[in-house]
């Protein structure tokens, strides 16, 4: 091998990254040079070795967690003890809530956004009955994939499942990216899932567009999105301000009401 | 930066708390899914363990961009596991003396031992690294990451990276000559 290999060059032929003139002129010289071919197969064997010892460690440690978890018997709970403890954690919060809000109503509070939100934040689950049944009634479901189905993704939707939901309506919106109603109840499943950021994104898109029927709806959970976001009380404060003057909006009282408890 | 590249940044650089973050967000999805589609609590997971491994796979391809999230990924990789092995077991098996019980022969036994034990000496070499080194060779080698995004990733300069990959790959080189593995 001549002394000047540059080792450089051989990653850079092993992984493909030369151009064919560079890739060409390297080849020339790897036919007539020994000690080069040499090079080139222990860099091979080595990086080789150093890819698959990362790749061992991966699935250990993957099978690892997998152990623990089974050991803390993440897989075994059954889900109507999941439930259970949801449904007990759900009634506590309940109580705690309505505790709060009894010692509020006797000592105005400083104004909280996440209990706001908390207060006001319904997913939505009537205009969605009326959609799944659209989407059935025009026979617009046996032409789609089962898992592709912007029905099926609504009914987990509707069933509160709104982690499935959401992978189902992402899927969806893969090949449908500009429907807005997979686009909406996506938004929804996150607000649901915490997920505030990307539930804005899709939200304020939604906000503006006229021909959209939930339009309104869309503006709504936009300014509530708003409540829980840094920097976001006066975004809200704007788009509560519009729904507040809307005679035809249907929730134009709750708008005007939290409207009110926004601090100045 | 979002959960999303967060959460990607750690399977990146192999943390076992975002294979655990995964197990605890996604598990049930998937279950459901192969659940949904014929399968039993067993299986999905199963295929939950073996989607993992093909999501750290993905990511390591060059030039891979996570577009959308990382969950809509692990949910399709894992549907896409579950129908294969459905598929697969409508196949029927080969009968014994078929050609995957062909012995392999002397010669690729001796080479697949030489390669186990090549493997085995660059894990515990990895291991006597400092982190960072074993973090560039990671990101460099097994993520095919460039030596600009390495560099972003540990608040280093490009040139640094750059010097730091050749001189661990050095040591490990050494090691490996020494042992007359190769």
């Amino acid at each position: 091998m001549s002394n000047d290999v540059n080792i450089e060059q051989i990653h850079r032929y092993l992984s493909g990254e030369m151009e064919v003139t560079e890739r060409e002129a390297f080849e020339a010289a790897l036919e007539k040079d020994e000690a080069l071919q040499e090079a080139v197969r222990f860099e091979q064997q080595l990086l080789g070795a150093i890819e698959q010892s990362f790749e061992q460690q991966a699935r250990q440690d993957i099978g690892q967690v997998h152990r623990q978890l089974k050991e803390q018997g993440f897989f075994e709970a059954p889900r109507s003890i999941r439930l259970l403890v949801l449904r007990i954690a759900a009634a506590a919060a309940v109580i705690a809530l309505g505790i709060g809000i009894g010692w509020f109503a006797l000592k105005p509070p400083a104004f909280d956004p996440a209990l706001a939100f908390s207060q006001y934040f319904q997913p939505d689950s009537t205009e969605v009955d009326g959609i799944i049944e659209s989407l059935t009634s025009v026979g617009f479901t046996p032409e789609m994939n089962r898992s592709d189905s912007l029905r099926e993704a609504l009914l987990l939707y509707r069933a509160g499942n709104h982690q499935q939901a959401s992978g189902f309506l992402e899927i969806f919106l893969r090949d449908h990216p500009q429907n807005d109603t997979a686009r909406f109840y996506l938004a929804l499943a996150e607000l649901s899932l915490s997920q505030y950021e990307p539930a804005a994104e899709r939200l304020s898109g939604l906000a503006r567009a006229d021909g959209f029927g939930q339009q309104k709806q869309a503006q709504w959970y936009l300014a509530l999105c708003y409540l829980r976001m840094a920097n976001g009380l006066n975004p809200a404060r704007q788009v509560l301000e519009k729904l507040a003057e809307d005679e035809s909006f249907d929730k134009q009282a709750e708008a005007r009401e939290l409207l009110e408890k926004l601090p100045q | 930066m979002s959960t999303e590249q967060e959460w990607l940044a750690e399977l990146r650089a192999g943390k076992k708390s975002a294979y655990e973050a995964l197990y605890h967000r996604h598990f049930r999805m998937v279950e459901s899914l192969v659940i949904r589609l014929g399968g039993g609590r067993e299986q999905a997971r199963d295929i939950f363990q073996e989607a993992l491994l093909v999501l750290v796979q993905s990511i390591r391809k060059p030039g891979f961009q996570l577009t959308g999230k990382l969950s809509t990924l692990l949910y399709a990789i894992a549907r896409n596991l579950w129908l294969k092995r459905k598929a697969a077991d409508k196949i029927p098996i080969q009968e014994a003396g078929s050609l995957s019980n062909l012995p392999a022969g002397e010669d690729g036994e001796k080479a697949a031992l030489e390669k186990e034990a090549l493997i085995q000496l660059v894990t515990e070499s990895l291991g006597q690294l400092e982190d960072d080194c074993r973090a560039v060779l990671r990101y460099a080698i097994y993520q095919n990451l460039s030596h600009a995004e390495i560099a972003r990733l540990m608040g280093y300069t490009e040139a640094f990276v750059k010097v730091k990959k050749f001189r661990c790959l050095e040591y490990l080189r050494k090691i490996v000559r020494n042992s007359n593995l190769l």
